[in-house]
């Protein structure tokens, strides 16, 4: 009998060693990831539960372009920019998935330069798949990657834990405090001050979006945006599709983008088919006052101030299109809100300045 | 599969589990089974070779113990030796389309139990299942240690009963042994293969550095690994024979392979030097046989000329340590210097790479400077990493040389030490080991011998 009492204390030893270790490697690994590439996607889980009236969903084009704490102060919308470097549509659809486990918007806004190319940079990939919970990450690693890709994305410690030679204070903060919404008052926004003087629209590409050139959009391309129609209906949140102004991708010719309008135009008329909300910013250029030569940060992608432009073109578009309420006349959110905005405009004005002193240069 | 790799820990835990739970007469079964599978998943006609070393070596001593005629035995004996050498021999000498893993390990283990049977150093085992898994135990399959028949094959037919406390100390092991190969042995050796891909571009002080750092590369990969295997042993109640024992603490030659690769050199002195005569012969046999054993572990590393040449050295520096200068109390710094430079012949693809880097620390067209040390893959907190980390290795092997059995002391010591011990070196091993994306998992130095 002592004998056997002894026997279940050493295995009891032995669990609360595995325990013990699990938990100094839970704060060994918490200080080691990579903060950076998570924290925009990640504080969102911070914020009050059902606060975000609009959220923003893309690659790098859409990080940029939408300025959601101007959409508070503009139309007294909250707004939350969930777009992610290097996203690939299946990412955008995946991160669309875990953000309605923490809020439900009105609408949901997708940049459509997203669903233009399925290639995946890996490497970048982390960035949004290290920020899901632990059920949608295992649902979009066993969909999503190839075999010998799944293992590092699991457990992405596996590709972190060499960051000790860069560790900085900021990574020994608690999660609640790195993440807390004050420290978030860009709402997961890239505030971009580069900039770069770019060509309008070519001919070619305004025929084409004039004429309403389309392409036979491919089985994947229909697959990815039924799945986000279903899951947006499923969560009683309004779909709305948008295309951001840009001359060409970074790496491709200016005669790509035209092959990339007419996907658009495909998309446009899947989306009247299928009672989805279309906006396509190329049709509102002089309207927004878009301007290639002032608001880009290179061919792809628009600086702060093309960000402005865009944020309250489609801050207008909303406005006319949906009934969103005004959050502004909510006075417990309006507390929050302003607090966010105030935070905000200062970091904001600091950056309009910048990108108008480097294009003085 | 490799046993550093994760896809192995989570294979590992889960047998561990199997293996404790079933009765004690399915143990061994449960074993073998998994090594045999172990080998199938490295590659299935790997694991033809096995099975036929097993079946030859098996045969061998059953038909040498059945033979009262000495004669006759003897005959058996040569014949099995020559069957089992001879395909160790095709595979590893000749242009033979597959090189099996760990042939030579398991090869050697084979020859050792024929000749302990004809010896009657070792009764024929009749029971295939424990011989099969005394040539097949997993751990040591690849890289060894390689353990004697006569030691060995007893510690599987023994019960085995579940001790936590040997869990704890196999794990403590294998994690030290993990230590060595990922922290140390991986990280100079991205500086190593830096300096390798393109000596002449090397200042002289860089080349000494390499040279000096590759003998502790190579020991921490196979010490590392040697541990592993022992840990892993110890936590299925299996004791596997010791390997290296503090090697570069050694004050000769002569002591430093008393020290590395223990369980090759005692094979090669029970099986090889002694029935050479070893030193009952006189003087000049006994340099004779000193020779032909460190030239015959030179080709035992592979065809090269390069592992003679590092052989022959060995031995050379051994007759002249017997002959003329009867070191007893020598010099460490002298012996790692010795032992470094003659690593340099082992590394180097041709002797002419080995004569470079040689060459390159007397005369270095490009100065003598370590300004460009950091162009070779490791930056300056790699390097820091790397000197504590040395630091502690030689801590360890300085308790080790004064025959401090440490893992006993570890866990003599209170609960909070022993599970702050455990915890760090797994950690340790974790965050700063070198691995990941693009890392192979199965860079043993040793798995290619």
């Amino acid at each position: 009998m002592k004998q056997k009492i002894k026997e279940h204390l050493k295995a009891i030893r032995l669990i609360a060693f595995l325990l013990f270790f699990l938990l100094i490697f839970c704060v060994v690994n918490h200080i080691l990831e990579d903060k950076n590439a998570k924290k925009s996607l990640y504080a969102v889980r911070y914020e009050k539960k059902n606060t975000i009236d609009v959220m923003f969903f893309g690659n790098s084009h859409a990080n940029n372009a939408f300025l959601a704490t101007e959409l508070y102060n503009s139309f007294g919308y909250t707004a939350y920019n969930m777009s992610m470097m290097s996203q690939t549509y299946p990412l955008v659809y995946y991160t669309m998935m875990d953000a309605f486990k923490y809020q439900r918007p009105k609408v949901a806004v997708v940049d459509l330069y997203a669903a233009t190319s399925y290639s995946n940079d890996f490497d970048n990939v982390h960035k949004t798949i290290d920020c899901l919970t632990f059920s949608t990450k295992i649902h979009a690693i066993n969909e999503f990657l190839p075999e010998e890709k799944k293992f590092e994305y699991v457990f992405p410690f596996y590709l972190y834990h060499d960051r000790w030679s860069n560790l900085e204070v900021k990574d020994v903060l608690p999660y609640f405090l790195r993440y807390s919404p004050d420290r978030n008052a860009r709402k997961g926004v890239t505030l971009v001050t580069d900039w770069a003087v770019c060509n309008n629209p070519t001919p070619e590409l305004s025929e084409t979006l004039i004429m309403g050139a389309t392409c036979e959009l491919t089985e994947e391309n229909i697959c990815w945006l039924e799945r986000t129609k279903v899951l947006c209906d499923e969560n009683n949140v309004e779909l709305l599709l948008v295309v951001i102004p840009y001359e060409s991708g970074v790496q491709n010719p200016v005669s790509q983008t035209v092959k990339e309008m007419q996907f658009y135009n495909a998309v446009e008329e899947w989306s009247s088919e299928n009672q989805v909300d279309y906006f396509n910013m190329f049709t509102e250029l002089d309207d927004m006052d878009f301007d290639f030569g002032t608001d880009m940060q290179d061919t792809s992608h628009v600086n702060i101030l093309g960000a402005q432009k865009v944020t309250a073109e489609v801050g207008k578009y909303l406005n006319k299109n949906y009934d969103i309420p005004d959050s502004r006349s909510d006075s417990e959110r309006a507390a929050d809100w302003d607090g966010f905005w105030n935070s905000y405009v200062a970091e904001r004005d600091v950056a309009i300045q910048q990108c108008m002193y480097n294009q003085k240069q | 599969m490799s046993i550093i790799s994760f896809q192995f820990i989570a294979v590992y835990v889960l047998l561990l589990f199997v293996y404790w739970l079933v009765p004690q007469k399915a143990k061994n079964w449960v074993l073998l089974l998994f090594c045999w599978g172990f080998m199938v998943s490295q590659d299935w006609k790997y694991f033809l070779f096995l099975v036929a070393v097993t079946i030859i070596s098996y045969a061998g001593g059953y038909v040498i113990s059945q033979h009262e005629n000495q004669g006759k035995a003897f005959a058996s004996l040569i014949t099995s030796i020559l069957i089992l050498l001879g395909m160790l021999v095709v595979v590893k000498y000749t242009p033979f389309p597959i090189q099996v893993v760990g042939i030579s390990f398991f090869t050697f283990q084979a020859v050792s139990y024929v000749i302990d049977v004809y010896r009657n150093d070792t009764k024929c085992e009749k029971n295939f299942m424990i011989f099969a898994l005394y040539i097949a135990f997993f751990p040591q399959l690849m890289c060894g240690p390689i353990a004697k028949s006569k030691e060995q094959i007893s510690r599987y037919k023994d019960d085995k009963i579940l001790e936590l406390t040997d869990l704890e100390k196999g794990l403590v092991m294998a994690a030290y042994g993990l230590f060595l190969k990922l922290v140390i042995a991986d990280r100079i050796g991205i500086f190593v293969d830096g300096v390798y891909s393109d000596v002449s571009a090397v200042g002289g002080l860089s080349l000494i550095a390499v040279i000096l750092l590759y003998s502790v590369q190579i020991y921490g990969d196979f010490a590392g690994y040697s541990l592993i295997a022992i840990g892993i042993g110890r936590t299925f109640g299996i004791t596997l024979p010791e390997n290296f024992k503090a090697p570069y603490l050694s004050k000769s030659i002569n002591e430093f392979w008393k020290r590395w690769h223990i369980s090759l050199t005692s094979w090669f002195r029970d099986y090889l030097y002694f029935p050479l005569g070893g030193n009952q012969k006189g003087e000049i046999r006994t340099y004779v046989n000193v020779l032909t054993v460190f030239v015959v572990s030179g080709i035992w590393h592979g065809a090269g000329l390069t592992y003679i040449v590092w052989g022959l050295l060995h031995g050379i520096l051994q007759v002249i340590e017997k002959a003329f200068v009867k070191i007893k109390n020598g010099s460490r710094i002298v012996t790692y210097i010795l032992v470094s430079i003659f690593w340099v012949f082992f590394r180097a693809n041709t002797l002419g790479q080995a004569a470079a880097i040689l060459g390159g620390v007397i005369n270095n067209s490009n100065g003598y400077y370590l300004s460009n040390i950091l162009s070779f893959g490791l930056d300056k907190y790699d390097f820091l990493c790397l000197a504590v980390a040395i630091a502690v290795m030689i801590a360890v092997d300085i308790l080790i040389y004064k025959n401090k059995n440490l893992v006993n002391a570890i866990f003599r010591a209170k609960l909070p030490i022993r599970w702050g011990v455990l915890a760090s070196l797994l950690l340790t091993v974790l965050v700063f080991g070198v691995y990941g994306p693009g890392y192979d998992a199965s860079n043993f130095i040793y798995l290619k011998f």
